[in-house]
């Protein structure tokens, strides 16, 4: 799993249940199944945390001591706990982004048929999916039409934005759904530019973006429960996203 | 398993290619590019807590857990 830092206190709170209680940037631990035993010490990162030579061979080592049981291609549907946040990261991994919108009864039973289509060899690892019951993010992606559909986006150089690239309805039939996806993959790969992230935040900064979190920005290294130095626009001015974001949980 | 075992790699190449950069992360001027080509498939992640552990017990394998901001310095479009 790969949480923001800054999403939600929640997310917070479990960075301070890895790092001894300080919070910082980035945490890594490698867990048991049950989400509470650790199986490694944690760190910041997997190379503080197995050496930067070994691992790789210490996470395979790992992993043979769990040997999958169950069908992978039956895996649950990824989830955001908003579309700002999603196409934030989409825009970051540079993938094309699923929204899957509509009433929950409805969405939840595509929570259930869509794995057909997300673990699907040609799909798993390629896309970003993401369920919302509102229309509250509309107003950050050009071209969608209103209503119950799965919307395929582009995201946006900054992930602030987003264009739709097709939408189908719920209804839609899983092959259809992959030819879909597969046409937009293609077409994202072909006409977007690679990121080089150094020169991704110069360009950030000049224009002036600046994105709102919902906890500050800032780390506590001395673990006392508040942030050491908080983080936040310059002088100036720098305007964030309009927000789309759901309540924290 | 080999699924798995590519997953994890991945992840640590997208784990040290550029994660969280501030006051104890990397400088912004060592952000790199990632390794993958656009289009090409990398980690399948999950990206709430909730969502992890339920397929962790689901498939009974085991949780990489990694934190990081989606933003360096307020810009955003960055892990």
């Amino acid at each position: 799993m790969r949480i923001d830092s800054y999403e939600t206190a929640e997310h917070q709170k479990y960075v301070r249940t890895f790092l001894d209680g300080r919070f910082e940037n980035s945490a890594f631990c490698l867990l048991a199944p049950n989400g509470q035993d650790w199986l490694t010490r944690a760190g910041r990162g997997p190379e503080m945390v197995l050496g930067h030579r070994s691992s790789v061979i210490q996470m395979k080592t790992v992993a043979a001591k769990y040997p999958d049981r169950k069908n992978g291609r039956l895996a649950l549907v990824q989830d955001f706990h908003s579309v700002r946040q999603a196409l934030n990261v989409a825009s970051a991994d540079q993938r094309v982004l699923v929204i899957v919108s509509g009433p929950k009864e409805q969405t939840d039973e595509l929570r259930i048929s869509l794995k057909s289509v997300t673990n699907d060899e040609c799909i798993v690892g390629r896309f970003h999916f993401d369920f919302d019951e509102t229309e509250d993010w509309h107003k950050q992606i050009k071209n969608v039409k209103a209503g119950p559909s799965i919307v395929v986006v582009r995201p946006g150089e900054f992930g602030m934005d987003g264009t739709v690239m097709n939408q189908l309805p719920l209804a839609a039939e899983s092959s259809e759904i992959i030819k879909t996806l597969l046409v937009a993959n293609s077409e994202f790969a072909k006409t977007t530019k690679k990121k080089v992230y150094s020169s991704h935040v110069s360009k950030g900064t000049r224009l002036g973006i600046y994105f709102d979190s919902v906890v500050p920005y800032g780390e506590d290294r001395d673990g006392d429960g508040k942030i050491d130095r908080r983080g936040g626009p310059p002088r100036g001015g720098r305007s964030g996203a309009p927000s789309g974001r759901r309540p924290t949980q | 398993m080999k699924r798995l075992t590519t997953m994890w790699t991945l992840a640590l190449l997208v784990a040290t290619s550029g994660v969280a950069c501030g006051q104890g992360g990397p400088r912004p001027s060592d952000l790199g590019a990632s390794k993958l080509d656009l289009g090409e498939p990398g980690i399948a992640w999950y990206t709430t807590w909730e969502s992890a552990q339920a397929e962790a017990k689901r498939s009974g394998r085991p949780i990489m857990f990694v934190a990081a901001a989606t933003q360096c310095h307020g810009v955003s479009g960055v892990f």
